[in-house]
């Protein structure tokens, strides 16, 4: 008789731990890890959970966890001078905050809970602990960003073609 | 004066608060209650300095003895219903009360089988693996080889994940019951766990498995998930472990009431009479300030104060945090009401926040009534002194109102912009 599952429990909404590194090996910014350190890093994540309208990240704040969308759903915002501007929601699957665990950074955007989230978080001190016992991770994880980087404006430059050509704002793949 | 590193000595907080004062006293002969702040007086500079969620905290920390403070203790207990009724199905996502009909997924498997606070050492949850009681009675209710299976689960899966860690720190420790002192152990146990079946595991084996089983906390040791099965028979021991402590061994715990003070648990604990599922600072302060203004319905805060202020800060303030040990002195000064404060880098340890509030005070509380001299580094906070005098190698290089000295773009200038002015 098995005592222990992966189910989750009625009185502890759970992530557990083999769901936990079904998604972290999935997240395209840990691909070619190897499966023993994504272990790790899935061992030291938490479940968090965020009240409607409670921000997961503030604009300007330090970026210093990832966040990984189990359930309900959060919009992003960028405060521009005295005006907001809203940016689309997302849903259970959404991943952000990744680009922070990697060097110091602050949030370009704040996060906030639309529904009652709940979110699978990633401490950055936690990452850089394991990545500092693992360094050999860092070449797979910068390849992922670059490319992540190089797809992303390929993509921009094809929908924005003529404005690109108008402002020449454009070329973070040539940083 | 208040310098970087004050003077705090071992006694109370309202010891040192009252320091200055009582030398100022003493030199003047004057003794009994004459000359010494109201307690209204004290919690009100304590509120100015920062120092009042810090007491607070002190207070809700404390245990009382048994037969102590019986008053405070029925008031607690009080405090209590009102909290439950008024905020318990808000907070029922947060805290876990204790309910005699429900598993609690952040206390270890022994709180939930005790559910209670031990009175004799062998019931402490360290000890309950030597204790030949409990251990009887995890067999008989059919719990032991459970365990056993479950700590065995937990000393796999933790010894899968970290044993390709170099130099794991406490970190890698924090979501599983294994200690990291206890690493090797387990992971040499892990190794027989692979070669012998449990029920022929040796004495000792058998314990750090049933050590493990007994930490393991569902909450926050996520690796292994508690079942139904051990989690329904978990709840049935609890009601059998009662019957057989009320017949075999009398007040060897004190069982969760709600009618009945926990003397063993902290103010707080007896008040949430649960535990907290997180550790999110928010939300803690959020428990903190609906326990505040309770406590004010009940004409009790003041008497928590106190309490607090008996808290021992240890050999020269060693229970305290480098912030709080200048905050006392800050509070232990403005209580004194000096003619002449001189501070020394006295809100270097404080944080932002705090070295504003401690700001703004000076520039209203103690202008016109007394004279401030600071020696700062952080120039964002001279902007308002009638005089800055500017140091170098131990002799003053300028003197003025800050905006003359700004004006004249000298040294206070080159300090305050980090270079000299560009020269047309």
């Amino acid at each position: 008789m098995s005592l222990s599952t992966d189910q989750p429990q009625p009185g502890l909404k759970s992530c557990g731990f083999n769901d936990c590194l079904d998604i972290l090996r999935e997240l395209p910014i840990l691909s070619g890890v190897p499966l023993d350190v994504v272990k790790v890093l899935a061992y030291l994540s938490g479940r968090e959970s965020f009240d409607a309208g409670e921000a997961l990240c503030e604009q300007g704040e330090a970026l210093d966890r990832c966040f990984y969308v189990l359930s309900g759903e959060v919009e992003m915002a960028r405060q521009l001078d005295a005006c907001a501007v809203g940016l689309p929601r997302r849903g259970k699957g959404y991943f952000f905050g990744g680009l922070g665990l990697l060097a110091p950074a602050k949030a370009l955007f704040a996060v906030r809970a639309v529904t009652d989230t709940e979110c699978l978080v990633l401490t950055k001190e936690k990452f850089q602990k394991t990545a500092e016992r693992f360094p050999d991770i860092w070449p797979k994880i910068l390849g992922n960003v670059v490319g992540h980087v190089f797809r992303w404006e390929e993509a921009f430059l094809a929908a924005h073609a003529e404005e690109c050509a108008t402002t020449g704002e454009m070329g973070l793949s040539l940083f | 004066m208040v310098s970087q590193h004050p003077f705090i000595f071992e006694g109370s907080i309202k010891d040192n608060l009252l320091y200055s004062i009582n030398a100022r006293r003493e030199a003047h002969g004057v003794d009994g209650e004459q000359g010494l702040p109201s307690l209204d007086e004290i919690i009100a500079v304590v509120q100015q300095v920062g120092l009042f969620a810090d007491i607070l905290r002190f207070a809700l920390n404390s245990v009382f003895k048994e037969g102590k403070k019986e008053h405070l203790v029925k008031k607690v207990v009080r405090v209590r219903e009102a909290y439950h009724a008024g905020h318990g199905e808000s907070l029922a996502g947060t805290v876990e009360f204790f309910d005699p009909t429900r598993y609690l997924y952040y206390s270890s498997v022994a709180e939930n089988l005790i559910f209670g606070t031990p009175r004799l050492p062998e019931f402490e949850p360290d000890k309950l693996t030597g204790n030949a009681f409990f251990i009887n009675f995890l067999h008989e209710a059919g719990l032991k080889m459970l365990l056993m299976q479950t700590g065995a689960e937990l000393t796999s899966r933790t010894v899968d994940i970290l044993k390709d860690v170099p130099s794991p720190d406490a970190t890698f420790f924090e979501q599983t019951p294994i200690m990291a002192e206890e690493f090797d152990a387990y992971r040499d146990l892990a190794f027989r766990l692979g070669r012998v079946r449990l029920h022929k595991l040796s004495p000792d084996d058998e314990r750090l498995l049933l050590t493990l089983a007994l930490r393991f906390t569902p909450g926050i040791h996520s690796i292994v998930t508690l079942s139904p099965i051990l989690e329904g028979l978990l709840l049935s021991g609890r009601a059998m472990f009662a019957d057989r402590v009320a017949t075999d061994m009398p007040g060897a715990v004190t069982f969760f009431r709600r009618e009945d003070y926990l003397y063993p648990m902290t103010v707080m604990d007896n008040i949430l009479f649960g535990r907290v599922r997180t550790t999110s600072p928010k939300v803690l302060d959020q428990i903190q300030k609906t326990i505040v203004s309770l406590l004010i319905e009940e004409d009790m805060l003041e008497r928590i104060l106190e309490i607090g202020l008996d808290f021992q800060v240890g050999s020269s303030g060693d229970r305290l945090s480098g912030g709080q040990r200048q905050k006392v002195a800050l509070a232990r000064a403005f209580l004194k009401e000096p003619p002449i404060l001189i501070l020394d880098e006295a809100t270097a340890a404080l944080d932002n926040a705090s070295q504003t509030r401690i700001q703004n005070l000076l520039e209203n509380k103690w202008r016109g009534s007394s004279t401030v001299i600071a020696v700062v580094h952080r120039l964002d906070t001279i902007t308002n002194y009638d005089k800055v005098a500017v140091m170098k190698a131990g002799r003053i290089v300028e003197a003025g109102g800050y905006a003359e000295l700004m004006g004249k773009k000298g040294m206070l200038y080159e300090l305050v912009h980090g270079s000299a002015p560009a020269r047309a």
